[in-house]
């Protein structure tokens, strides 16, 4: 039988080109070439599958230039005609992680190829890839290498083959937020005493059926006067003052910004635009109201509807953010609001 | 506890004893816990369970609730979380309910009556 | 309180003259047990059949699987309140016809579910395509309410498990299992060091065709009480569920509870297992409240260290295990709830219809909206004119080629609440 073939991907670091000063080092593409972590997937394929080529960009270079990059990548990946697209193992390096996904992501969508990928499950390309392409778990360092490329390997092979892939703690990827059947080897009965036997005894065990995790918050009780209120305007559409000052992230945001608009009546097109990639920003550039109405609530401020806009506002971009990020941020920020006497708060999103 | 029924179950509106407040309205399923969403905004709150019967969505057309007679200032949350989580959960199956003989139909207007009719009880108590 | 369980194997089911039990043999005279179900004048006609595993038979649609057993030693009999009188059972000695079922099949409603398929991907989603079943497909007199027809098979079923587990009586059990519960004290006494643990077993209440009864007493009005659950292998919780096929226990899951068997299993080793509670699942959601803080009550007032608690059912009683859930949890005892998950076609949907942090161990009996493909089969027992309409079926259900195309949903057991079966999701 003919052997699978297989492109991969791969960083500069795992290229052994350099660390985080040689990120910039643009996309390459090695035909024939077995590089890094390819040695040991070749070794896991044996006789049914062999690397033929790899291509090494740095994490940087592709995420400034991700669309050119996905570009050039997929015109040599088809070019190849491989049976199977391998990118990484990322682990917990959050920029590769994004690129891997990226590119697997690509392959398998534009080539019709089957690829699969790996990371550490908070990397945050895991969250943005999950449900587009297998993702194999792996620990959050390179030193699970071994175990990564002992699950990916075999899922990859599944994949090439067209064989009908196993629920996510029987072939080892990341749920994909989409519940699959499969058969176990004990009962239900008999695996429920056993996890109450863990429990009870603080030993570690894996519910079946993790609830999803609502970060409920009770509504505060209704603003009886809103004509004495002091009302803020916070946002994750990502309006900034034009030229984005402190340089928000259009994705995988890091921080957030503050920025007064003591005076400002209206943001129009000359002095705000939106910093954020997820969405078509040609509304949100023209008029920069419609996702943080600054104008509208001016008008109800005359009016005397409200008794004061607060004179700054805050934002950030929601786009792939980690929550836990974005946590981070509203605490922060609802600190400030309190100590300076804001009574609400609007939020908006995109 | 003062309650009306809300239904869109006909057999509901024939034979619940007399003096019972039914409110009887035409639609599908979706529809009348659209209703009651509504009802529970102006401070109405649920008393049974609106996924009540383990006949699924899709598979009967008929729905009966209990709601407080009383409206009080403050939405009552849990209903509000119970009733929006039902209407999710009838995007689950498939309906074809549109399928279904007068005899069958009859037979899934009895069993969503007993059901009612069971809470009626509880609520008479 | 203590029973033995002794098991007399059924190595095979025939039709004869007489109905007697023959070694292993079950030979069954059809006309006599016809004209026992016939007593009721509800039920118009009854057939009997066998169905094998292995065998290229479909049967639907089923309403109830009970196992034949007949107490031997001990107060009572079998199914106390339904058939014997409600003398406390589950102490002395039982003596139990495994490895066959009788199973009550035709129309009770016109949206009957119940699919048990003995051979084929479908027998692999069943656990009673495992057993041999004499299947008795019964119809209705004209003109009668759903509530007496359903009560009418429902009595048929038991009357003729228990006149089948009479043959046992004699028999020489080729397995005898014990089973001991000691009081509390004395169990405290015995076992010291070990964690106590409970068993909660909520029971569907929901009203017509969704009943459960406990010494005869529907568990609708039952306030959470507290069993010996050697009492549920003499038949002290039997079924009146006809709907939700697929996470519906069956009189024969209430008699063989897998929860009750592995606690057992443990107890005296890593856990003292102290006893069953029961609660139900009603509509009213005052009740809800009240029989979920009666649980956890009792749970603490036994003083256990974790419980199990098992759900009956879809939607309505999401909201019961969560409640008891999180209840029994805020006692400081720790649990590990049992569900199924309706998570669409697609598996992409909410799998409960409620959720909260405190069910954080939770074993799932798989996702029920999953499609299957039942091949035709040679064989139906009962009819097919349902199918359409069942729960996991659409209009597309019945191929050409004969196959079935259908959610778990539509069959019998496939989903088990109580842990009964294999299926898992993730």
């Amino acid at each position: 039988m003919e052997k699978i073939k297989v492109i991969h991907y791969i960083n500069q670091f795992f290229a052994q080109i350099g660390g985080e000063e040689e990120a910039g080092h643009p996309v390459e593409f090695f035909p024939g070439e077995v590089k890094g972590p390819g040695m040991a997937f070749n070794q896991a394929f044996g006789d049914e599958a062999e690397i033929i080529g790899t291509v090494v960009c740095g994490d940087g270079f592709f995420n400034e230039n991700i669309d050119d990059t996905t570009e050039k990548i997929l015109a040599w990946v088809e070019e190849q005609k491989p049976d199977l697209f391998i990118a990484g193992p990322a682990f917990n390096a959050g920029r590769y992680g994004v690129a891997c996904g990226t590119m697997a992501a690509a392959v398998q969508e534009k080539l019709g190829i089957p690829a699969v990928t790996g990371m550490y499950v908070e990397n945050p390309g895991a969250d943005m890839f999950k449900d587009k392409v297998y993702i194999a778990s792996t620990k959050n360092s390179a030193a699970g290498m071994r175990d990564a490329v002992k699950v990916m390997a075999p899922l990859g092979l599944k994949l090439a083959r067209g064989e009908e892939i196993g629920a996510s703690c029987q072939d080892g990827y990341i749920p994909q937020g989409i519940r699959v059947n499969f058969f176990e080897e004990e009962r239900g009965s008999k695996r429920a005493v056993k996890m109450l036997l863990a429990k009870l005894a603080g030993k570690p065990y894996t519910t079946e059926y993790p609830m999803p995790a609502f970060d409920r918050v009770d509504p505060q009780p209704a603003v009886k006067d809103m004509a004495h209120a002091t009302i803020a305007l916070v946002t994750s559409g990502g309006i900034v003052p034009k030229g984005n000052p402190d340089a928000i992230e259009s994705s995988n945001a890091s921080h957030y910004g503050e920025y007064d608009i003591t005076g400002v009546n209206d943001l129009t097109s000359d002095e705000y635009e939106t910093a954020h990639g997820g969405y078509d920003p040609t509304y949100a550039n023209e008029d920069a109201d419609r996702v943080l109405p600054v104008d509208v609530l001016r008008d109800m401020e005359k009016e005397g509807k409200i008794g004061k806009l607060y004179d700054k506002f805050y934002t950030t971009v929601g786009n792939g953010t980690a929550v836990a990020s974005a946590k981070a941020f509203a605490e922060e920020i609802g600190a400030k609001l309190k100590a300076d006497g804001v009574d609400a708060v609007i939020l908006t999103s995109t | 506890m003062k309650y009306f029924v809300l239904t869109n179950n006909p057999m509901v509106k024939e034979k619940a004893a007399p003096g019972t407040d039914v409110r009887f309205q035409k639609g599908s399923i979706v529809q009348i816990l659209e209703a009651a969403s509504l009802l529970v905004a102006d401070g109405h709150s649920l008393l049974t369970h609106p996924l009540s019967g383990s006949v699924k969505p899709g598979e009967t057309p008929y729905k009966s609730m209990l709601l407080s007679a009383n409206a009080a200032q403050e939405v009552d949350l849990a209903s509000a979380r119970l009733v929006a989580s039902a209407i999710d959960a009838c995007t689950k199956f498939v309906d074809k309910s549109h399928t279904y003989s007068a005899e069958t139909l009859a037979d899934l207007q009895t069993v969503d009556l007993a059901l009612i009719e069971g809470a009626i009880d509880s609520a008479e108590r | 309180m203590k029973l033995e369980l002794g098991k007399i194997n059924i190595s095979d089911i025939q039709f004869g003259s007489e109905t007697k039990l023959d070694g292993g043999v079950l030979c069954v005279a059809a006309d006599q047990l016809k004209e026992l179900v016939l007593e009721d004048e509800h039920i118009a006609t009854v057939e009997f059949d066998i169905a094998k595993p292995g065998e290229s038979v479909r049967i639907t649609p089923v309403k109830d699987v009970i196992e034949p057993r007949v107490k031997v030693e001990g107060p009572g009999g079998i199914f106390p309140g339904m058939i014997a009188s409600v003398e406390t059972v589950g102490s002395g000695r039982t003596h139990v016809l495994a490895g066959m079922a009788v199973v009550t099949a035709g129309p009770i409603v016109g949206f009957q579910e119940g699919i048990v398929d003995m051979c084929g991907p479908g027998a692999d989603y069943t656990p009673f395509s495992k057993t041999l079943n004499l299947v008795m497909v019964c119809t209705p007199v004209e003109g009668i309410e759903s509530h007496d027809y359903e009560r009418a098979v429902r009595m048929a079923g038991f009357k003729v498990a228990t006149t089948l587990g009479e043959l046992g009586r004699d028999a020489q059990p080729d397995e005898v299992e014990t089973f001991e519960t000691p009081s509390i004290k004395e169990g405290m006494d015995l076992y010291p060091d070990l964690p106590r643990v409970g068993y909660v077993q909520m029971l569907q209440s929901q009203g017509l065709l969704h009943d459960t009864y406990v010494y005869g007493v529907d568990a609708k009005q039952i306030m959470p009480t507290f069993l010996y659950p050697t009492e549920t292998m003499d038949g002290a919780i039997v079924s009146g569920n006809c709907v939700s096929a697929c996470d519906k226990n069956p009189t024969y899951i209430h008699l063989n509870n897998g929860v009750v068997r592995d606690l057992y299993e443990e107890h005296g080793k890593t856990i003292n297992f102290v006893g069953q509670i029961i609660t139900n699942e009603n509509v009213y959601l005052a009740d809800k409240e009240r029989s979920s803080n009666q649980t956890a009550k009792l749970c603490r007032m036994l003083d256990l260290d974790g419980v199990i608690v098992s759900q009956e059912g879809f939607g309505n009683p999401d909201t019961d295990l969560i409640m008891n859930c999180k209840k029994i949890e805020a006692e400081g005892i720790k649990t590990v709830i049992i569900t199924d998950e309706y998570a669409g076609r697609d598996g992409k949907s909410q799998s409960l219809a409620d959720a909260d942090v405190a069910a954080d161990a939770v074993v799932t009996g798989g996702n029920a909206n999953q499609v299957v493909v039942l091949p035709k089969l040679d064989k139906v027992i009962g009819t097919l004119d349902y199918v359409n309409k069942i729960a996991g079926a659409s209009a597309e259900t019945l191929q050409e080629d004969g196959s079935l195309l259908v959610e778990l949903q539509v069959i019998t057991g496939a989903t088990n609440e109580t842990g009964f079966g294999y299926l898992s999701a993730r």
